[in-house]
């Protein structure tokens, strides 16, 4: 269970940009995964952690949509500075990330992020998402141009 | 930025935020939430239940009470002619 909190959790800071909303996102998906769970809506088609996985991503592109970016950097970098310096980095790197996703739809965001800093295949990625490994195939050639041109402008 | 560059900075930017971890207590939070969630749904079954139990329970109620007013007064008239039988042989012994 522990693995599974640490790996959505950070994926879900990826996506979002920022600690303290990642963790709400991934109490919600936890909450939501139960409320499944108990209605019989896990079907068993998928492994658990890409059910989790899909969870959280509609639930990260729900919030971002939702909430207008938290201005929460500021109170979150004092806490991470205990953590120690990587963490402190990871915190100003999370930053940085959202920097260069802004602007790109979040269907191209999340897999860029599922492919490139998760490390999934585009078929796990495709199960994820809930599309074709050719939708996904295209979202990432996209994503990428999308970001090569955002450099260059 | 090349094609090189983008997945240098992905790649950097993977590195990077690999420390990313939940903070002290977070796992209790979601465990919480979770407990919180399944409280729920036992209370709203609870109460689903109880709301299609409740006419049940009053039809029944209703049904057990005109039952027993019934048999209650089949049990006076059997009372009431069991003394009139009584104080008749009570008669004719006389």
């Amino acid at each position: 269970v522990e693995t599974s909190f640490a790996r959505l959790v950070r994926y879900a800071a990826r996506i979002v940009g920022d600690l303290a909303e990642a963790e709400d996102v991934v109490q919600e998906s936890y909450v939501k995964a139960y409320g499944a769970l108990v209605d019989g809506g896990f079907e068993g088609r998928s492994s658990v952690m890409t059910w989790l996985y899909r969870i959280v991503t509609r639930t990260a592109i729900d919030v971002k949509r939702r909430r207008a970016r938290r201005e929460t950097y500021d109170d979150v970098l004092p806490e991470v500075a205990a953590g120690g310096a990587d963490a402190a980095d990871g915190h100003v790197a999370l930053r940085e990330l959202s920097t260069l996703l802004e602007g790109l739809p979040e269907e191209q965001s999340s897999a860029l992020v599922l492919q490139a800093l998760e490390g999934f295949t585009n078929r796990e990625i495709a199960e994820i998402l809930g599309c074709s490994e050719g939708a996904v195939e295209q979202r990432l050639v996209r994503a990428r141009a999308a970001l090569r041109k955002k450099e260059l402008g | 930025m090349s094609v090189e560059r983008v997945e240098q900075r992905l790649a950097e930017l993977r590195a990077r935020t690999d420390a990313v971890r939940a903070r002290p207590g977070f796992q209790a939070r979601v465990m919480l939430s979770i407990a919180d969630a399944a409280a729920g749904t036992f209370r709203a079954e609870l109460s689903r239940a109880g709301r299609r139990f409740v006419p049940v329970a009053l039809a029944v109620a209703l049904l057990t009470v005109g039952w027993a007013s019934r048999t209650d007064g089949v049990a006076d008239a059997l009372s009431s002619a069991e003394v009139v039988q009584a104080e008749l042989y009570a008669g004719l012994s006389w």
